[in-house]
């Protein structure tokens, strides 16, 4: 015979796991195709009909099958512009829905179940905010309900809420012990990656990408420093170079992507040799699914597991070996005072004179530049003279420059004479570039807010870009022509640097931000998020290995070992702790209680102790201490007593909650004589 | 070949449970006598929880780790959970009463909570162990029994075979199970086929079947009402028109007893005889008549009650039928 309960019709399990499949598609909204989407809420839309009853009939076996055909042939050509990681994605959600539709069996809840949690593990990849966390771990534990339910259906919707929540609870400490203790193990193999939206920086700049940027108040990286903070002037994270240039636009040199792919296939790594201070420091990345990474003046890996994970390239920048398509954490350490003299001029220089090919572009820069060149005979007095143009000539930093189309360089330099700092490091490498001084314009962010003592968060308003020249006999040098014309820019920051107005002209956030309370709560909630990150997302091989270390002492596998063990010996206790029922001591029943409060409160203001006297004895001597009225109320509650705990079972319990009120009663006013 | 081999096992388990969990009227459930495994659900959690695995370790994504870990320790309390709560329960199996072939004998299990702050919990499944009699009440927790339904197919007095009982309270992930044996049997009387009474009188033993005596019903004569007078013997009518209590006395053979006998019906097919036995048989006890029974070489003295039509029922059901396990189909 078959279980005659299906989780059909009038099955809460049923509607709530339909209610939390629905939830979970529309969280993940965005790496959802529209029609997948579509179809999950039309499945939740008929599950949720079917349990009112509404509608009876399903759909045919056969209906849904076609329908599954159809829908794989759809994604089938999708997956072509979406990519692999997103198509599973989808693909799960799809074979969700229809399965939700033909819920019918024991069997397909448990399978929809299982999805769900799987797809809850796919959420974890494109959401990973402690705000996400705790909505996924909620969405969990109404999976768990939903199925609690289907297998206790006799019990009430809040009495399963309060069971699973003191379950996960009870769990909770475990799956900590098992995350801390458990070795994390490198990738076992390569997987798809989504195509979804880059934020940030591009590896093509043109000079009006920065100030759209700036409209951002995402989170870009945030920096953990070991020891005191750069100077505001100091902090030019580098991210990568832009050495070609077609006249209009800035753009990583080709020539420069092949240089370091011959490099890699040599695995002959760029190692400059440091010297001077350094700064210790810690980056925690928002995911920029690029290669690129942040680090301030000539950085270095600072321990293996980054170094293994890091790529030196010979432009001192410093790139991932995989995308950064989630949360990341780097250590790396920063020498800005060693000089960047140590790669081959010979490719630098041919990589940094190069020019448009369009000569017509830009003519009167061009003619420009080699009145300079004329006027001044040193590298170091042509730079000058290229700044100094710039302040007398009284240029704007502004982040709303007008349109400049056909000769940008031309425009900006002397007509308008206001753009945002891509305007000037784009117009100034150029210029040096003519005067045959190689110069590349470096794009990165410049500043953070420090959110601790020693923790900056840098936001993608803080993208910046500026000019690294090749001085003979000095190196690469860094310039920063928006820093001369608006010297605020490097010490306060942007929101300074610019007109308020601008700079809020789109940014609601921003806005939002000027009222105290708000200012409040976003930077707790940042420091909550930077925690999480540090602690939670960026727990790596590295922090496990050095909390066994702590922990330990010396890691070595005999004592690994023992700590294997004592962690089972742990979970033991605590699956102790809460099944062996040792510290439910039966609380005595209500009667007696109260009964036992009142005659102590006798004993209490007659002064009389009771010992082992019968409730009947001792009313009769406390009735000689007691004042008339409360005498006959201190009588009728031990007749009471006697009538409620002798009497036969089913009485008992009807009656305490009167006998209860005339103890209270009596406890109130009882008096002496 | 395999149904042979089938066999074997399951009659190498069935020893081996005789030795672990002998038979009981009433069980109290504990670690001797509680099996339990993950279910197939519980494999496939395990399956799911290996993906995220994967999954977080290829991604080297710590919340998809944490949410792994997570299920994982969901999975073990809900061994210590499951386990808890089955063994909340004693359970005790009603008396059951016989029934005729082609009905269905009623098995109705009883579950004692034996500590009311920890209740039991969520469904029970139960089965005859060795058949395909199955059923899950999912709300036995509330009804606090299990009933299930056996079709009789077949006369006799049968072994119940063990009776498996499991739960997979709270997330199905576990299946605790137990095979409990109460030493009850089950007694399927012959089908009752309607017929005219036909009594021997006299002693049987003769062999000889003495004619017909006269039906039960015919009326000899009242007397006057005795105390300890049969009621049905009483003759009301009178009594209501206003008379006195008389009793109705049948003629004298009836009185002493006349005797059913299978050799009655030599001509009819053995399973037809006994329907008509059996008819017979409840026939005569439902008016309270004394009578014996004949049947084979086992001779029932004359009595009445219901103990003695069991008697007779339960001989004739196990007429030429030795004591078997009961099988569903």
């Amino acid at each position: 015979m078959q279980p005659i309960d299906k989780p059909i019709r009038n099955q809460t399990a049923s509607a709530l796991i339909a209610l939390v499949f629905c939830v979970l598609s529309l969280s993940l909204f965005e790496p959802l195709l529209f029609w997948v989407l579509l179809i999950s809420l039309c499945a939740t839309g008929i599950r949720l009909v079917m349990y009112f009853g509404w509608y009876q009939p399903m759909p045919s076996l056969r209906t849904i099958n076609l329908l599954g055909l159809l829908c794989c042939l759809c994604l089938g050509w999708f997956s072509l512009q979406i990519g692999l990681l997103l198509t599973m994605v989808n693909l799960l959600i799809l074979a969700g829905a229809l399965k939700l539709i033909i819920l019918n069996r024991p069997r397909d809840l448990f399978h929809l179940f299982c999805t769900c949690l799987f797809v809850i593990g796919m959420g974890f990849t494109f959401h990973q905010s402690v705000v996400m966390t705790l909505f996924y771990g909620l969405l969990t534990l109404s999976l768990l309900v939903a199925i609690g339910r289907y297998f206790s259906p006799s019990q009430h919707l809040p009495w399963h809420i309060k069971r699973l929540t003191v379950m996960s609870v009870q769990a909770l400490p475990i799956a900590i012990l098992l995350f801390l203790i458990l070795p994390k193990l490198p990738p076992l193999w390569k997987m798809p990656v989504s195509k979804s939206t880059e934020t940030g920086l591009t590896d093509t700049v043109t000079p009006g990408d920065i100030a759209n940027l700036t409209q951002s108040g995402e989170l870009a990286f945030r920096a953990t420093f070991n020891g005191a903070l750069p100077l505001p002037a100091e902090r030019y994270w580098r991210a990568l170079t832009l050495e070609y240039f077609d006249g209009k636009q800035w753009s990583v040199s080709p020539l420069r992507k092949q240089v370091r792919e011959q490099y890699r296939l040599l695995n002959n790594e760029f190692k400059p040799r440091v010297s001077g201070s350094w700064w210790e420091y810690e980056v925690i990345t928002e995911p920029t699914n690029k290669h690129w990474l942040f680090s301030i003046d000539v950085g270095i890996p600072d321990d293996l597991n980054s170094s293994q994970a890091i790529w030196q390239s010979s432009d001192y920048s410093l790139l991932s070996e995989t995308p950064i398509t989630s949360r990341r954490a780097y250590r790396v350490r920063s020498y800005p005072t060693t000089p960047m003299d140590q790669t081959l001029y010979s490719i630098d220089s041919r990589l940094n004179l190069q020019l448009p090919n369009n000569a017509a572009v830009n003519p009167q820069t061009q003619a420009w530049a080699e009145q300079i060149a004329a006027d001044n005979a040193t590298q170091v007095e042509r730079v000058q003279a290229v700044l100094d143009y710039f302040v007398d000539q009284g240029f704007r930093y502004t982040l709303t420059p007008p349109p400049m189309p056909d000769h940008p360089i031309d425009d900006f330099l002397f007509m308008h004479q206001e753009g945002f700092c891509a305007h000037y490091a784009s117009a100034m490498s150029y210029i040096l570039r003519l005067m045959g001084i190689p110069a590349r314009m470096v794009a990165g962010y410049h500043g953070g807010e420090s959110l601790q003592p020693d923790v900056l968060s840098v936001y993608q308003y803080d993208a910046h870009a500026w000019v690294e020249a090749w001085l003979d006999g000095r190196g690469w040098v860094r310039f920063d022509p928006s820093g001369i014309v608006a010297p605020a820019r490097l010490e306060l920051g942007l929101q300074q640097a610019v007109e308020e107005e601008s700079f809020l002209a789109n940014n609601q956030m921003a806005r939002l931000q000027q009222l105290p309370l708000f200012a409040e709560l976003r930077n707790l909630y940042s420091l909550l998020d930077y925690q999480w990150s540090r602690w939670v997302l960026g727990f790596d091989a590295e922090r496990q290995h050095n909390l066994l270390a702590l922990l330990l002492g010396k890691v070595t596998t005999q004592r690994i070992m023992f700590l294997m063990l004592g962690i089972c010996l742990v979970i033991g206790l605590l699956l102790a702790l809460y099944f062996i029922p040792h510290w439910q001591r039966k609380r005595p029943p209500a009667n007696l209680r109260w009964f036992l409060q009142a005659s102590q409160k006798t004993e209490q203001i007659t002064g009389l102790k009771r010992h082992n006297d019968g409730p009947e004895h001792f009313a009769e001597r406390a009735a000689q201490r007691l004042s008339p009225q409360s005498a006959s109320q201190f009588k009728a509650i031990c007749q009471a007593f006697i009538a409620l705990n002798y009497a036969r079972d089913g009485e008992a319990s009807a009656q305490s909650n009167a006998f209860i009120t005339q103890c209270k009663t009596f406890i109130r006013q009882a008096k002496a004589l | 070949m395999v149904s042979r081999l089938k066999r074997s096992v399951y009659d190498l388990q069935n020893r081996w449970l005789q030795r672990r969990i002998p038979p009981s009227p009433r069980y109290q459930l504990n670690l001797k006598n509680v099996f339990i495994f993950p279910s197939r659900f519980g494999f496939g959690y395990l399956l799911t929880c290996v993906g995220l695995f994967i999954l977080g370790t290829n991604y080297q994504n710590n919340l998809m780790l944490l949410l792994c870990q997570f299920l994982l320790a969901i999975f073990l309390l809900h061994l210590f959970v499951s386990y808890r709560n089955f063994t909340a329960v004693s359970l005790s199996l009603k008396d059951i009463q016989p029934v005729y072939v082609s009905e269905h004998a009623l098995l109705c299990l009883q579950l004692h909570i034996n500590n009311e702050d920890m209740p039991f919990y969520g469904g029970l499944h139960i089965q005859l162990r060795g058949t395909s009699l199955a059923l899950l009440n999912r709300r036995a927790d509330r009804d606090r029994e299990v009933k299930l339904l056996l079709p009789a197919a077949q006369r006799g007095i049968f072994r119940l075979p063990r009776i498996t009982l499991s739960s997979t309270y709270p997330l199905g992930l576990f299946r605790c199970w137990t095979h409990l044996d109460f030493n009850k049997s089950l007694a399927i009387y012959p089908k009752p086929i309607a017929s005219a009474l036909k009594l021997t009188s006299t002693d049987a033993s003769q062999g000889d079947t003495a004619g017909n005596v006269a039906g039960i019903d015919e009326f000899d004569t009242l007397r006057a009402f005795k105390p300890g007078d049969p009621m049905n013997r009483v003759a009301w009518k009178q009594a209501a028109k206003g008379g006195e209590l008389s009793t109705k006395t049948f003629n004298q053979a009836q009185q002493e007893g006349g005797w059913l006998s299978l050799d009655t019906y030599a001509g009819e097919p053995l399973e037809k005889a006994l329907g008509l036995l059996t008819y017979q048989v409840n026939r005569l006890s439902s008016q309270q008549h004394v009578f014996g029974l004949n049947i084979g070489n086992k001779r029932i003295e004359p009595s009445t009650g219901e103990a003695h039509k069991h008697r007779c029922l339960k001989s004739l059901a196990r007429y030429r039928q030795s004591e078997q396990d009961y099988a569903a189909d």
